[in-house]
């Protein structure tokens, strides 16, 4: 730094930092983007993921539906949603996507064991499949479901109610509908108030931590409950909460950005 | 398979939203980053909703490996590089302006020495590559740490400290070609 040239350094100190944005730029800026989100969007606000999913789904669902013209002839009483619940068990020529096509196996064949192996598969699975079986024919309703979990209704009850109100798939085991679903409302309702209300996030993790002890969501809550401490600038909190995350969870998907944020608090 | 399905859950909780959840966190932070591009006052407004609409094509394509700022500071970049472009071959002068001091003495005030100064430094800027300018900006005049300019660029500290050296080294040919350009057009 000293060995800048001095006639420069004078010069550099002739320059003044750059400004905060005018209120009202921001305001008539705000007013633009506002519109430019309301405008119809749809594929290129799609996840790709989404994309990728509803092709795979696409794909399937043709080529399930080719092999049963195949193999059985047309039974006309059979309604849609009958017929892919008698379909799909049947031997599987194309799967959809693995995660998706193995649950629906398993929701639709047989009910799955008591001792879940992977609960967030579970959760991540069941209920956009259940979303998915209710409102068929429409395909890209599984993969929007799995991609954006943040569609689920505010209430556990209300969310198992408008998932399934009458197949019986879903309140197979409501108690773990009901435990997954409810969770996934919490965080996404903690996921709404980050930009917002940094604060109710911190209120929402508490309430998810209290009413689900040893939730499968809660790695989720509390990295979100992070990210509002980030935000917050309330360091001391974050540092000592941010610690017993990382023992918790110090390989997850969430360690690295938490690992970074750990970092720009100390460079500071 | 339930990390596989952890990440496949994390994806959507880091991803923001909507364009307007982005505007209303981070439009201070992109317009600074206009500034410290030199897009000019007079364009800098509309070089800005320029920014948010690639934001609104591309936010499904932000997964979460980087910061957002960071995201956002490369699409800022970007925009602002085309911006650059487009008004060089309009032949328009890039930047004659760095904001007025927020000190007591007004622009209005300086002197003419002052502004001359600042005239000589803003072409000179003008000359030097985005991601070097910016760096300059940041840590020279902007008065940021090493670390939260590593974060907002996404490049180790190592590479913000020699994109500095090489902005400086930039910035003092820039200025010596200046000053003969100057130099050969002023009456004799």
């Amino acid at each position: 730094m000293s060995r800048r040239p001095p006639h420069l350094r004078a010069l550099v100190r002739s320059a003044a930092p750059t400004r905060d944005i005018p209120p009202d730029v921001r305001a008539r800026s705000a007013k633009r983007v506002a519109k430019l989100a309301a405008a119809p969007f749809a594929l290129s606000v799609w996840s790709a993921w989404g994309k990728a999913a509803l092709a795979a789904v696409l794909v399937g669902a043709v080529g399930a539906a080719g092999l049963v013209a195949l193999r059985a002839p047309p039974n006309p009483t059979v309604t849609p949603a009958r017929r892919t619940a008698t379909a799909l068990p049947a031997p599987r020529p194309v799967a959809a996507t693995p995660t998706v096509a193995r649950a629906e196996a398993r929701a639709l064949a047989t009910p799955p064991p008591a001792p879940a192996p992977t609960p967030v598969a579970r959760a991540l699975v069941h209920a956009p499949v259940a979303r998915a079986v209710t409102a068929a024919p429409a395909p890209d309703r599984t993969a929007e479901a799995v991609v954006t979990p943040v569609a689920v209704p505010a209430s556990p009850r209300a969310a198992t109610d408008a998932i399934a109100p009458s197949t019986g798939l879903a309140t197979a085991h409501p108690s773990a509908h009901d435990g997954l679903l409810g969770e996934l409302a919490l965080v996404s309702e903690a996921q709404s108030a980050l930009v917002r209300d940094p604060e109710a996030v911190l209120a929402i993790a508490a309430r998810h931590r209290a009413e689900y002890p040893g939730g499968h969501l809660l790695e989720e809550s509390e990295f979100l409950s992070l990210d509002a401490l980030h935000r917050l600038g309330r360091r001391e909190a974050f540092a000592a909460r941010a610690d017993d995350f990382l023992r918790a969870h110090p390989r997850g998907p969430y360690a690295e950005r938490v690992r970074r944020w750990i970092v720009s608090h100390n460079g500071d | 398979m339930e990390f596989v399905l952890r990440k496949f859950f994390a994806r959507a909780i880091e991803r923001p939203r909507s364009v307007s959840e982005v505007h209303a966190e981070h439009a201070g932070f992109v317009w600074r980053l206009l500034q410290r591009f030199g897009v000019r006052e007079a364009d800098r407004e509309d070089v800005l909703q320029e920014v948010f609409v690639v934001v609104h094509q591309r936010l499904h394509t932000f997964d979460g490996s980087a910061e957002l700022t960071t995201w956002l500071y490369t699409i800022t970049r970007n925009v602002a590089w085309a911006w650059r472009r487009r008004a060089s071959r309009r032949n328009e002068e890039l930047l004659d302006e760095l904001p007025d001091r927020d000190d007591p003495s007004p622009s209005a005030e300086a002197t003419v020495e002052e502004r001359e100064l600042r005239r000589r430094l803003d072409r000179a800027l003008d000359a030097l590559d985005l991601d070097r300018r910016a760096v300059f900006v940041m840590l020279e005049i902007d008065g940021c740490s090493y670390t939260e300019v590593a974060a907002i660029t996404g490049v180790p500290v190592g590479t913000v400290s020699s994109r500095l050296d090489a902005a400086w080294k930039d910035l003092d040919r820039a200025l010596k070609r200046l000053d003969a350009h100057d130099q050969w057009r002023a009456p004799r």
